[in-house]
């Protein structure tokens, strides 16, 4: 349901961040490995390292600011 | 700056139906929606209401065949939450989201409504956690476990069905002793074994560590505080419908809701508002449908007067 948003920031960011979906339905165990029990979840990672959680809808100037945080 | 002939703001159920009247009646046309198309209906499991399909419809796929009907007319979508609504000296509007600005020669305000919250100590705390106003989106993340619905209406016992696939059992918490849910959902969630019902009763607090653990009860007539443990907190006890655009433009009532007339149309011309944002008494997906293509047309109306 995020996902127009996320295709547009996939595209801005191009070449800087990789974006992924998972569907929870199917691996119920990353999930829970991550706390997760709401969807959406955006989880943002740098070098393996989760630097960011965001729950939740969103307008995506909120998203840029978080990953711009996660980019410095 | 672009301008359209008319701009939808929200694109729900109310504001995507406009769009797919406005574009088809040729008139240029743009829809603002900040979250997630198809709105409230987005995120509802079934759709067994909405004439045309006998055996239900999921509200999302509902939700994206009316947008790609209303983009196969030439309606365009701006993924963008408005800030601002102005109308200009020359009776124009002018449109801003966070990051550009759109002219519009007629707008129709379809924002529609956001849940309400309980209000109570951990709610914020648990949010994504435990505590959630959508149990079709979170409710699989609490299989073989106790989790508690607040509310008694349509929506509450519409959600607390939904969750009886997943949790262990589910309390519904009221603060009366009847539902004013519809008879048939009344009817399904009294024969499902797993749904239990707690009347005159509020949540006073919710409480835990990393995750829900529990929520402290209050029986409203007896005063009888209980602790009873839960791994889930869904809430639907109503909606606040989301008109602060239309402060100052448009007369609201008492709740918030703007006050129309038949034909959608506000004391502003060229100004319409359908759906959820205002008032009225069904607040369904037909009628905010019906709200839509109402408005669109009054603005079709509206457009052709001023040639």
């Amino acid at each position: 349901m995020v996902a127009p948003i996320v295709q547009e920031l996939s595209e801005e960011y191009s070449g800087k961040v990789n974006f992924f979906k998972m569907n929870t339905d199917e691996n119920p165990t990353v999930p829970s490995k991550f706390g997760i029990r709401s969807i959406p979840s955006l989880l943002i990672f740098k070098g393996g390292e989760l630097k960011g959680t965001v729950v939740g809808f969103r307008p995506k100037s909120d998203l840029k600011k978080r990953i711009d945080e996660a980019l410095v | 700056m672009d301008s359209y002939d008319i701009a939808i703001i929200g694109g729900g159920g109310a504001g995507l139906t406009a769009a797919v009247y406005a574009a088809r009646a040729m008139r240029s046309t743009i829809v603002f929606e900040g979250n997630v198309t198809g709105g409230q209906i987005a995120t509802t499991d079934t759709v067994e209401n909405f004439p045309g399909f006998p055996d239900g419809i999921n509200g999302f796929d509902l939700a994206q065949n009316i947008l790609k009907q209303a983009e196969k007319f030439g309606a365009q979508v701006e993924y963008a939450r408005v800030e601002k609504l102005e109308r200009a000296a020359d009776g124009t509007f002018v449109v801003a989201t966070e990051s550009a600005q759109y002219g519009a020669r007629s707008v129709i305000v379809a924002a529609g409504a956001d849940y309400n919250k309980l209000g109570v100590p951990g709610e914020d705390a648990f949010i994504g956690r435990g505590v959630s106003y959508c149990a079709t989106c979170d409710a699989a993340f609490f299989s073989g476990q106790d989790v508690v619905v607040v509310g008694g209406g349509d929506a509450a016992i519409d959600e607390a069905l939904f969750t009886t696939r997943y949790a262990k059992s589910v309390t519904i918490v009221h603060r009366r002793d009847t539902l004013r849910a519809s008879a048939i959902l009344q009817e399904r969630a009294r024969a499902n074994d797993k749904i239990r019902f707690t009347w005159d009763t509020v949540v006073e607090r919710i409480e835990g560590e990393g995750g829900v653990k529990q929520v402290v009860l209050r029986n409203v007539k007896t005063g009888e505080t209980t602790v009873f443990p839960a791994a889930a907190v869904f809430i639907f006890i109503g909606q606040v419908p989301n008109s602060h655009l239309l402060k100052g433009l448009v007369d609201l009532d008492a709740g918030g809701h703007a006050i129309v007339d038949l034909q959608m149309a506000t004391a502003v011309p060229g100004l319409f508002v359908a759906g959820d944002v205002r008032t009225k008494a069904a607040r369904q997906l037909i009628s905010a449908a019906g709200d839509g293509a109402t408005a669109a047309i009054s603005a079709e109306h509206y457009l052709a007067s001023l040639a």
